[in-house]
């Protein structure tokens, strides 16, 4: 039986013009971002002509914009699963219900995840001229496409908490920003702050499993890793060859950021996903400490 | 039969709900009265499982559902005082939607949805969009729902709230039809006189405990000791008033034109004793009868004075 809350959301989803306001929109971007580059690349030469290797910089420009576009709507589309509920007050109408905790929260998050879903197979057309300009396997959309709902789906399933927390949807929109944003660049910041204390110690070098471990949540920084094996254009590599006296246990996870990321967001997701069904759970036995 | 036994809600240093004892025989509809703050829906939420009890019992056929909630909310269905419907979904999908909530396989929800959009006459809505309804709609369209998994017991927190007459004529009527399908019902209401009329039974809450339980009549004549009986006739009321004021048994007489009412502390037999009297006495009596409790005097008596 599918899960009756997804199976709702997809019914009113798919009824409501916002849905395929946001998908037009996204497109719209996309399809700008791709023509834009075809055109710089194509017509401001002398003779009107495409190198193919710059098809490779035009799938890094479409993934970069549709990497960038769903970690923006994701929190747009999961911020307001359960406050939606609570504001529309049917909240306590499905908590009265067989469903667990746990069956309603999965269900908001793959209703997100299936938004998510519909605007990267909206996508596909657009990625269709970079895989037909040969700079991209089909094996390598597909690495992509799963690496970005993942990411979604840790987005996700915070935004979802998030939710269940704080009353508004507005706050809890704002708050996932937030955090992206510290996942982004705080964790940049950090790297840089931790690079500069180090050289002011008597080693002087900052190891490499301390700016590996700063970096596993930052999304950005995985997915440039990706991109950079997929193309197997090697920067991340040059940069640590740089780095002395690191194993080659830690130069393999340093290449791999993006698996570690990936790792990274499906334990968040398990945390969240469990976080959101203790709390929206109205009789969830509470531990108190007894005096005797 | 439900028994809520010694049920306990504390908020901090606050208590919402203090060693509430009721009992709810099966088949009634058992109507909840209190004044704001008394913890009527705070009762209510615990009964339908939204919320943990502090201490204390919630027995339904003597299982003790706070200890299961899982099976509390397969045995109780729940409307609350307010609530919402879903934007872009029609009748049947709504109802479709809580079936399978209730894990109702598939092939039975038509059935179920038909019978019970026929129970709450919203059949000629099936196709309709739920946030297009109207409240009164709405609200037995929100009762509908609370059926779909067949519970026991009904628990309804001020159904008739922001009706207009015509729906709320409709929604009592929907809730004898449900008591003769076997159901209990549990209605909160602060129209209080209509409660009356629809409950079997009821229970004043005050400051979280319950003040008094039972028939409207049985409250009455507990509080007043008295029956109040009221008398039609054609003629003088003077000359009934004669005949009433020589029985030691009938106090508190008040006269008025073409009708009399009194206060009766005796027995059945003593009641047509006094009926006798007046008929030998010549009177041409058109009604004889007890006058129904009014609830929100009794209401006002045991809350001591606080309004709805």
């Amino acid at each position: 039986m599918i899960n009756p809350v997804l199976r709702r959301e997809a019914i009113t989803t798919m009824r409501n013009w916002k849905t395929y306001g946001a998908l037009a929109i996204f497109l719209i971007i996309t399809a700008l971002g791709v023509n834009f580059f075809v055109y710089v690349s194509m017509f401001q030469n002398y003779n009107l002509s495409f190198d193919p290797e710059n098809m490779v910089v035009l799938y890094i420009v479409l993934a970069s914009i549709q990497m960038g576009l769903v970690m923006l709507m994701a929190p747009a589309v999961a911020a307001g699963s359960i406050s939606g509920e609570r504001e529309r007050q049917t909240l306590d109408l499905l908590l009265v219900t067989k469903m667990s905790s746990f069956s309603i929260v999965m269900g908001k998050l793959m209703a997100s995840l299936m938004y998510i879903l519909l605007l990267i197979v909206g996508s596909l057309p657009i990625f269709g001229i970079a895989f037909y300009f040969g700079s991209v396997s089909v094996l390598q959309i597909l690495e992509l496409f799963l690496f970005v709902l993942v990411s979604a789906c840790m987005v996700g399933a915070v935004s979802v908490y998030f939710s269940c927390v704080f009353k508004k949807t507005i706050t809890s929109i704002v708050l996932m920003y937030l955090v992206i944003g510290v996942l982004c660049f705080g964790t940049l910041l950090l790297l840089g702050f931790l690079f500069i204390s180090a050289t002011m110690t008597e080693n002087g070098e900052l190891p490499l499993m301390a700016s590996i471990f700063v970096l596993i949540p930052n999304p950005g920084v995985a997915f440039f890793s990706m991109i950079d094996t997929q193309l197997g254009t090697d920067i991340v590599s040059s940069v640590i060859r740089n780095v002395p006296d690191a194993s080659p246990a830690v130069l393999w996870l340093a290449s791999h950021m993006w698996l570690l990321h990936m790792m990274f967001d499906v334990v968040v997701i398990a945390v969240f996903v469990w976080l959101s069904s203790r709390m929206i759970n109205p009789v969830r036995e509470r531990k108190r400490s007894r005096k005797k | 039969m439900l028994e809520l036994r010694d049920l306990v809600k504390q908020y901090g240093r606050f208590t919402a709900v203090d060693h509430l004892n009721l009992t709810i025989p099966d088949g009634s509809i058992f109507g909840f009265v209190g004044p704001n703050g008394a913890g009527k829906t705070t009762t209510m939420r615990m009964m339908a499982g939204l919320l943990r009890a502090t201490a204390g019992n919630i027995l339904l056929n003597d299982v003790d559902m706070t200890k299961d909630a899982k099976l509390l909310r397969t045995k109780i269905g729940y409307m609350p005082d307010f609530f919402g419907v879903y934007d872009n979904l029609k009748v049947t999908e709504y109802m479709d939607f809580y079936a399978g909530t209730y894990e109702i396989p598939y092939k039975e929800r038509n059935a179920i949805i038909d019978n019970l959009l026929e129970i709450v006459d919203l059949s000629h809505k099936k196709d309709a969009y739920v946030d297009s309804l109207s409240r009164g709609m709405k609200q037995r369209l929100c009762l509908a729902r609370s059926l779909v998994h067949d519970p026991d017991l009904l628990i309804l927190d001020e159904p008739a709230s922001g009706l207009d007459p015509r729906a709320r004529v409709e929604m009592k009527e929907v809730l004898k039809q449900l008591q003769m399908m076997g159901k209990t019902v549990v209605i909160s209401s602060h129209i209080l006189p209509e409660l009356a009329e629809m409950c079997t039974e009821v229970g004043i809450i005050n400051h979280g405990k319950v003040a008094t339980q039972g028939t409207v009549q049985d409250i009455m004549r507990k509080l007043t000791q008295k029956r109040i009986i009221h008398v039609k006739f054609l003629g003088e009321a003077q000359k009934v008033t004669n005949i009433l004021q020589q029985m030691p048994i009938i106090q508190n007489i008040e006269e008025q034109t073409t009708d009399v009412q009194f206060a009766f502390d005796g027995t059945e037999q003593q009641l047509a004793d006094v009926l006798k009297q007046l008929v030998v006495a010549d009177i041409p009596v058109l009604s004889f009868q007890e006058k129904e409790g009014n609830l929100e005097e009794i209401f006002m008596q045991v809350t001591g004075g606080e309004k709805v």
